[in-house]
């Protein structure tokens, strides 16, 4: 991995309620890239992204250890607000705000966050972010109407664009496909790729190794709270070393 | 017809049936409160709204605004006392669910829900009547806002706790504040806090017990102020069906059809104004 390390971790270790979640994780990813985290159901990957971001201080009895370094701070040493306002999230289910127009869910972000300073810079942001996740052309003319009129997949990709309008230099996607069909899965997984054009680092967790090659540039496999084997897409998809990478691609586990 | 059918069919008259007769009683208070008050109001006119009580021997009734600007004042009063602090504690019990204090506060809410409203009324009779040896609007606000605050504590707190987990992420996901996030909550489950609100404003509107020893009634001004007795409309209900006197009986029955009809305004305006939010 030649390319500077936008996420960096460390020896981490988290516990929740006195279990063993995440295993003296190490990983590094590389900035401008996609990176795929691939595991079996309850091996740590949400877990991880949510430490990278701090919502895992969302959750009572967490012991987290280590170090998280994004864009070379530690995170795990900074306030859990600030360290969010730096990133995009985007989830498993479709969860744009049910209160909200269209409008407000890209808004909102840029609005908590000072990133736009006028109605016609939020405007701008708004259109952009939603340009970004090929959903403009389908809500242009409707922005004020509520999410709920969307369908799952464009939900979605409005969820992208909320993430978006925070101008994140790291992404993190939590089985972002797993929900919607396939016709909207590739228009998100296009709408990746023109984000890595602009340099934006992305980090996504998923189920399907089919996706993970297609988009990918480097894998981490992740098993039982710890990091098995990580490497470029090619590498691991084609001659994967370890047993557990292996019975995963042929979809066993 | 086979006999899926016909046992469907049997079940769906059975269900029918059971809601009318579940909804009746409603259907017959409506009525007859506006079969027996309605004509009194005819009857006063304009001076039903504007006008005190008249002597028992008056050929006319009068009127009961002296109870209607009692409720006014009473519900708003004890609503402004008691939304903030139910709502706040609401909020803090649904965000600290662990906390010793939310143990403390849950508890005491449903023990407040459990206690007959006349003992809040005994217990702000001691407190705020004793005392200053006068009832008081005041002593009144303060007997129905304790009674207002369990509901609508436990209504918010709900409502608040029913939010969708996913929905909270998203919000500190973009780096919101907990207050920013507590708002947004708020308004997610809008129809459930209106709710929690309405239940503990009619809960107010249509109390006596709490009133007796406190705000106890007082029919020969239209406002005396914070610090005179005040009148309420339960509470001149209560008094007046049982007086014997004619005049006085028409407006209990009369003052029972407006507190009927400020229920139902109060329901239709807000299930119209608030609508649920769909997710
Ligand atoms: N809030 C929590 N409380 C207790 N245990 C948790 C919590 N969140 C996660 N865990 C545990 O941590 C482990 C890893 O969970 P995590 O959600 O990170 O897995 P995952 O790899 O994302 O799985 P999936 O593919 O099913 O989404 C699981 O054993 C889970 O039970
Ligand atoms: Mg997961």
């Amino acid at each position: 991995m030649q390319a500077r390390p936008a996420v960096e971790i460390v020896n981490l270790n988290v516990k929740i309620g006195g279990k063993s979640i995440l295993k003296n994780v190490n990983l590094k990813v590389p900035e401008g890239t996609i990176t795929s985290i691939m595991g079996p159901s309850g091996s740590g990957k949400t877990t991880l992204l949510r430490v990278i971001n701090r919502l895992i201080d969302l959750i009572d009895d967490v012991e987290v250890s280590g170090v998280v370094r994004v864009f070379g701070n530690n995170v795990l040493e900074m306030d859990p607000y600030d360290v969010r306002k730096t990133m995009g999230m985007v989830f498993q289910m479709p969860n744009p705000f049910p209160h909200l127009s269209i409008y407000d869910n890209v808004s909102i972000g840029a609005k908590v966050n000072g990133v736009a300073r006028s109605k016609r810079e939020l405007d701008e942001i708004v259109r952009w972010a939603l340009i970004k996740a090929m959903l403009w052309d389908e809500v242009k003319d409707r922005l004020k109407d509520p999410p709920w009129r969307l369908s799952g997949g464009q939900q979605q990709r409005l969820c992208l664009a909320r993430a978006l309008a925070l101008k994140p230099r790291l992404l993190l996607l939590d089985e972002p496909t797993a929900n919607i069909d396939p016709v909207n899965t590739i228009k998100m997984e296009d709408s990746l790729r023109s984000l890595r054009e602009e340099g934006m680092t992305i980090v996504m967790v998923t189920h399907m190794p089919h996706q993970a090659v297609r988009l990918s540039d480097y894998i981490i496999m992740l098993y039982d709270g710890s990091v098995v084997e990580e490497g470029p897409t090619g590498e691991i998809a084609i001659n994967p070393r370890h047993e557990v990478t292996r019975r995963f691609l042929r979809g066993e586990i | 017809m086979d006999t899926r059918r016909l046992k469907d069919k049997i079940f769906t008259i059975t269900v029918i049936a059971l809601s009318i007769v579940a909804i009746a009683p409603v259907f017959h208070i409506i009525i007859y409160v506006s079969y027996r008050g309605l004509p009194v109001i005819v009857e006063s006119g304009l001076e039903f709204f504007t006008s005190i009580p008249n002597a028992v021997t008056d050929p006319k009734p009068g009127g009961i605004a002296q109870a209607i600007i009692g409720t006014l004042y009473l519900t708003a009063t004890a609503s402004i006392i008691a939304v903030p602090i139910a709502t706040l504690a609401a909020v803090f019990s649904s965000e600290f669910p662990r906390s010793r204090l939310t143990h403390v506060v849950r508890a005491a809410s449903r023990s407040l829900l459990e206690v007959a409203t006349i003992i809040v009324g005994m217990l702000v009779f001691a407190l705020l009547v004793l005392p200053t040896g006068r009832f008081t609007a005041v002593a009144g606000s303060v007997a129905l806002a304790i009674v207002m605050i369990p509901y609508v504590y436990t209504y918010v707190e709900l409502a608040m706790l029913s939010v969708p987990r996913t929905y909270v992420d998203a919000a500190y996901s973009l780096g919101m504040s907990r207050a920013l996030v507590i708002y947004h909550k708020l308004r997610i489950m809008r129809r459930g806090v209106v709710r929690g609100l309405m239940i503990g404003v009619t809960k107010a509107m249509g109390e006596t017990a709490p009133l007796l020893f406190t705000a106890f009634g007082a029919r020969n001004v239209l406002f005396g102020g914070p610090l005179e007795p005040i009148d309420a409309l339960p509470l001149m209900i209560f008094q007046f069906i049982q007086t014997g006197y004619d005049n006085w009986i028409k407006l209990a029955w009369g003052g029972a059809f407006i507190l009927l009809i400020s229920y139902l305004t109060l329901f239709i305006v807000t299930r119209v104004l608030v609508k649920e939010v769909k997710y």
